[in-house]
């Protein structure tokens, strides 16, 4: 921890006290006055997280913006360029950023079209349920293989880097109450690829919207509070609305638990951290979630698959008030007994409000009139001093025509403004920017690199705000993520990205059958993507490892689920990946059969590499550590090969040695 | 530490924080300084373990235990059933409460009334393959005097009333909110910007009466549900057990020949990790892969020894993951205490998600094992196979069990499910624990409670303030675990000195 004087300009420090202040919060310790917040924020503020790497100012290549390193000076850099912004580094990717530089390939990645999950999937499944329909969860595997195809072969490589980043953000999972619906799993991540070079607030508003995360986070058909009379009295009724996706969405998807300046460090008063949110906002919040539920477009057919929807006799607006339709769920492909996960698109698709059940400030009950509720119920005040005003309207099921529009505005409205609220919350800059750093280049950034990400953010140069390309661009440019590195710089690798590097340096093919044969990852490298067992992914960011690294107060995420299991199970899953499809009888002869259900390592490839064991050792160098083995390693494998492995042929010492550069501590940082 | 007024506690924390700064919290808190460590002084004999269930997203604990006088209105029963929209069914289908007929009777020896647990708490056979085995389930353990509930529990910083729950002031942070409120409960301090919540409760404890880790490396902590700051602790972190056993590396074995290479591989892969790095991250990832492989291949020969030392042969249910993990709890414990001489030892494992904003109850299904029943009954399994695995391996009195949880949860529902509130019911299980008694107060439920004398308060939904602390529950079963020394046990639990009591009562002969 280090103590810094503040660095910001006053107005910055006079918007951070407003904005303390207009939330009347508890938390704004102990006392509200204007004197007390000017103080804290004049006096000393405690930043978190460590020192910034190195303090050489002219040749560090980190300065106020804007001198970034552009053309890699060989191989090795442009080698570590593409681990941190690709799924694993291959040759002619070295190639093509070289010639262009960063920035360029940065732009030409940008500019390919994403490589979706749901069609293919959908198409797939739907071929499936044709031939020996199963019951829904079974084809979660289907997901899972492309997902994985897709990350070792796809060409846009950073867009589908950039989205499992965002999946690891703003997280939904197919374990629990999605584990039969793969379909909206697949349409969520292709929400994540289509924004990831979008802007933040679509990209919220898309994930308030999507059905699958209004099932996992229960905002789905959420209702409103029913005020009605009795005995001349209004009261309410026993439901309130679900709170669950209000609290996520504001702790985990935006603005976090504490107020935080630009460069992440927590904004202190009297010595206290400042909550962004106090419970009763999360009730008001929850009640603007209320009245979605999944649309209506009538019947399809996928793939030569018929699946009915009836909507009822229903016209525009009014479909938006037929209460059938509020409890509706999608159908999907079934026969006598099984249920598949072929689902009527309107399970995946963007939900819509049904006004009836939305919180509109106003009583449910005609013997009042509908009235607006007495304050304080009749508006719903967000964070930053939002506040909803009830609707003009009288939103219910006999609600007439010439007013259906009107409800369908407002409760659109209100999530709309929920999300506006939240997106321009000053908070989001160093929330966002902090996470895309710790996925893509480093667990623990120092303070000015966060800084400069999240003004990316703010602002890309244009005057637009939540510019995801600009903010990606500003991760991998910036000056710390590509000078040489500090050695408190970089982060241990995610088990699923040890997986597609080793994958894609050797041009790895599925089997026979074209499976990779990783339908269920999470049980040796305890990552599925979009699999977390709980919405606060496989590990939190602020994770210390206890020991070296938390006494150096290094956050270290990523060790949460490395221990003795794990390290374990991992290893004997890479051994299966790496010998996939080689067989041995003795110890001189290798043979090779391409698998028919798992992916491979082309023996083309391993046979192509040099005879030398030093120069093998090397070429494998090159392509598993960026060419950057230390000597030491070097000399230890070289000699294995010379001795122990001297007599047996080239596959063996190539798998052995791989497998042993797979499980080194060189290969288990990426920095 | 005796109780603190608001302004006192705002300058105590304002001088902490800059003192964490400068290094010098011994100065005010000189009882870290001084806090004991010679184990033996605070052990005891024999063999103890804790065994935390974690029961994670938060379980609707008021529906575990119930109060079951009559159905008459006015009664505690009615007044649950009313406060929760009454029971549930399919013309219900937003109520929340158990049919009085549905609930198992207990009479818990210091109530005046009885109470019901929920349906999945029966009498079960496990069935494992072609074996079965016949369990009591929590109805029966705690009627025989082997189990009992900590009732309306969860952290406090000081017995809070509803008034001053409204002022704000001298509260948990982050109320409600899954990840904050389960830290708190793991820590055993309501206000983790203590520094002695730096490290887990278990942990601790676990430091105070083993001191540090067996002859062959094997650490008094251990998870069976990955890793967790209640087992994380001074110069302690938690071997991570999986329920198979214990995982050794394949094609990597040392010692062996002619097995493309094991040995000479192996050989290669402890010189890497032996190896200096300039990364912290590179180092802490080869000491774990050493420590994994050398803790691990000493305990693998001990739970695969063909002459039984690591096996029992309990019947535990299959299908249920928390049956899994304490299955092999009860192998650790068997060989730990018969063949590694360990004494005093702290286990974690996890099931959920209880977070049942949704589904509390499913259509016309069983209650007892569909909706809230689906988590419950697989729970009930778990916890009575593993009492009687504990029997056999006779370390009933032993080891104690207990429950932890994010948080109760709303009284009131949202349509078909409940959201987070604060206080709620705890289980206690072990031949050592005083059973067949509620310990702390479980409240007449209602919503909007404000009754200072009867120290019943809940908020709009009947989220319910606890009216005992989870530090109390923890420091009590520290106690037991042997930290009887009071300097040493407020220094552990600092906020403890704020309650009446650091000893809750529920542990024979403590």
């Amino acid at each position: 921890m280090s103590i810094r004087t503040p660095q910001k300009q006053p107005s910055q420090l006079a918007r951070r006290a407003w904005h303390c202040l207009s939330l009347l919060l508890l938390g704004c310790m102990f006392q509200s006055s204007l004197a007390i917040a000017q103080e804290a924020l004049d006096g000393l503020v405690i930043e978190q997280g460590i020192q910034p790497a190195g303090s050489d100012v002219i040749f560090s290549g980190r300065g106020a913006g804007f001198e970034t390193i552009d053309l890699p000076a060989n191989d090795a850099e442009a080698a570590r360029f593409l681990t941190q912004a690709t799924f694993g580094p291959v040759n002619a990717d070295v190639a093509q950023v070289r010639t262009l530089g960063f920035s360029a390939w940065i732009n030409q990645q940008i500019a390919l079209p994403a490589t979706l999950q749901r069609p293919a999937l959908e198409q797939q499944i739907a071929a499936q349920v044709q031939v020996d329909p199963r019951n829904a969860p079974f084809y979660r595997a289907f997901r899972m293989e492309r997902w994985f195809a897709t990350a070792v072969v796809a060409p846009d490589q950073l867009r589908q880097r950039v989205a499992f980043a965002l999946s690891q953000m703003l997280v939904i999972s197919d374990v629990g109450a999605l584990d039969n619906n793969p379909l909206a799993i697949a349409e969520y991540n292709d929400n994540l690829l289509r924004r990831s070079f979008g802007n933040y607030r679509d990209l919220l508003r898309d994930v308030t919207y999507s059905p699958a995360m209004g099932a996992y986070l229960t905002h789905l058909r959420n209702q409103k509070t029913d005020w009605a009379l009795t005995g001349g009295n209004l009261v309410p009724g026993l439901i309130a609305p679900d709170e669950n996706y209000a609290r996520e969405v504001m702790q985990l998807f935006s603005i976090g638990l504490v107020e935080r300046n630009r460069d992440f460090s927590p904004i202190l008063i009297a010595g206290q951290s400042v909550p962004t949110y106090t419970q009763d906002i999360i009730t008001f919040t929850a009640r603007a979630l209320t009245g979605m539920n999944i649309g209506c477009t009538g019947p399809v057919t996928i793939g030569g698959v018929n699946i009915p929807r009836n909507c009822g006799n229903c016209v525009g607006p009014q479909c938006n008030f037929v209460t059938q339709l509020f409890f509706s769920n999608a159908p999907r492909f079934a026969v006598p007994g099984i249920v598949t996960a072929l689902i009527h698109p309107d399970g995946y698709l963007p939900m819509v409000c049904y006004p009836r059940y939305a919180d509109t400030g106003r009583s449910a009950t005609a013997a009042n009139g509908y009235a607006v509720l007495p304050a304080p119920f009749e508006r719903k005040r967000l964070v930053s001093g939002v506040v909803i005003e009830p609707s003009p309207v009288a939103c219910h099921t006999a609600t007439p025509a010439i007013d259906q529009q009107a409800c369908i505005v407002y409760c659109h409205g209100q999530v709309d403004t929920l999300v506006n609220t939240l997106f321009n919350h000053p908070n989001v800059a160093p929330m966002v920017a902090r996470q895309l750093i710790q996925r893509l280049t480093t667990s623990n950034p120092s303070p000015g690199y966060i800084d400069r990400v999240a003004r990316a953010f703010e602002d890309n140069s244009s005057g637009v705000r939540g510019d995801l390309a600009a903010t990606v661009r500003a991760v991998l440019l910036d000056g710390e993520a590509r000078t040489t590195p500090s050695a408190n710089f970089g982060k241990l690798r995610e088990p699923i990205l040890k997986l597609s590097a080793l994958w894609r340096a050797f041009a790895a093919r599925p089997g026979n059958s074209g499976l990779w044969g990783i339908a269920v990852p999470e049980r040796t490298l305890i990552q599925r993507p979009l699999g977390a067992q709980t919405v606060f992914n496989f590990y939190e960011p602020d994770y210390r490892q206890p020991g070296e690294l938390n006494d150096a107060g290094l956050y270290s995420p990523e060790f949460q689920i490395l221990d003795e299991s794990s390290a374990i199970l991992a290893s004997d899953e890479f051994w299966r990946r790496v010998y996939s499809g080689y067989s041995f009888t003795n110890n001189t002869t290798t043979a090779f059969n391409i698998p028919a259900n798992a992916a491979y390592l082309p023996s083309e490839t391993i046979d192509a590499l040099p005879a030398d064991n030093a120069a093998m050792v090397e070429a494998l160098n090159v392509r598993l550590l960026n060419g950057v083995m230390s000597a030491t390693m070097r000399g230890k494998l070289v000699a294995l090969l010379n001795g122990a492995l001297a007599g047996t042929d080239k596959r063996r010492k190539a798998l052995n040695t791989i497998h042993l550069i797979v499980l080194s501590p060189e290969f288990a940082v990426q920095r | 530490m005796g109780r603190i007024s608001n302004s006192n506690r705002r300058e105590f924390l304002r001088r902490l924080s800059y003192a964490m700064l400068s290094g010098g919290t011994a100065s005010l808190l000189p009882q870290l300084a001084f806090m004991p460590h010679a184990a033996a002084q605070t052990r005891g004999s024999g063999y103890r373990a804790l065994v935390c269930v974690y029961l994670a997203g938060a379980n609707d604990s008021f529906n575990w235990l119930v109060p079951r006088d009559s159905q008459v209105t006015g009664s505690r029963y009615d007044s649950y059933r009313q406060a929760r929209g009454g029971v549930y069914s399919t013309t219900n289908t937003s109520g929340l409460a158990l049919g009085f007929d549905d609930l198992l009777e207990i009479t818990p020896s210091n109530q005046t009334i009885p109470y019901g647990l929920h349906p999945s708490c029966t009498d079960f056979t496990a069935t494992n393959g072609a074996n079965t085995q016949p369990h009591s389930g929590l109805r029966s353990l705690v009627q025989q005097g082997k189990a009992a509930f900590v009732c309306n529990t969860g952290p406090l910083i000081q017995p809070t009333t509803r008034t001053q729950y409204e002022s704000g002031v001298g509260l948990p942070k982050q109320l409600f909110s899954h990840n904050d409120q389960e830290l708190l409960w793991q820590i055993g301090i309501a206000d983790a910007n203590n520094p002695a919540a730096r490290f887990g409760w278990g942990a601790r404890v676990a430091k105070q009466v083993a001191g540090g880790p067996l002859a062959n490396g094997l650490s008094p902590t251990l998870s069976a549900a990955g890793t967790q700051r209640f087992l994380i602790g001074d110069q302690i972190l938690p071997y991570q057990l999986a329920p198979g056993g214990v995982d050794l590396i394949d094609n990597y074995t040392p010692g062996v020949t002619g097995n493309n290479f094991s040995q000479q591989r192996r050989a290669v892969l402890d010189d890497l990790l032996d190896d200096a790095y300039s990364s912290p991250f590179a180092r802490e990832y080869a000491r774990t892969i050493s420590r994994s492989l050398s803790v691990g291949e000493s305990l693998a020969t001990l739970l695969n020894d063909p002459g039984g030392a690591g096996s029992i042969s309990t019947v535990f249910p299959q299908g249920n993951t928390l049956a899994d993990q304490l299955a092999i709890v009860a192998r650790m414990i068997k060989i730990s205490r018969n063949s590694l001489s360990a004494q005093r030892q702290v286990f974690f494992v996890r099931y959920g998600s209880f977070d049942l904003h949704n589904g509390m109850f499913a259509g016309a299904g069983a209650v007892a094992t569909t909706g809230h029943g689906a988590l419950l009954t697989p729970l009930n399994q778990a916890l009575g196979a593993f009492w009687t695995a504990l029997g056999e391996i006779s370390a009933q009195s032993e080891v104690t069990t207990f429950t932890m949880s994010d948080f109760g949860r709303t009284l009131s529902g949202n349509g078909d499910g409940s959201d987070h509130a604060w206080g709620g019911n705890a289980l206690v299980l072990g031949g050592s624990v005083d059973g067949n008694k509620l310990y702390g107060k479980y409240p007449r439920l209602a919503l909007n409670a404000n009754d200072n004398s009867a120290q019943e308060w809940s908020l709009a939904r009947g989220q319910y303030i606890p009216t005992t602390s989870a530090d109390q529950m923890a420091a009590t079963l520290a106690r037991w675990m042997g930290v009887t020394d009071s300097t040493a046990l407020s220094a552990m639990f600092p906020l403890v000195g704020n309650f009446p009591s650091s000893n809750l009562g529920f542990m024979s002969g403590v």
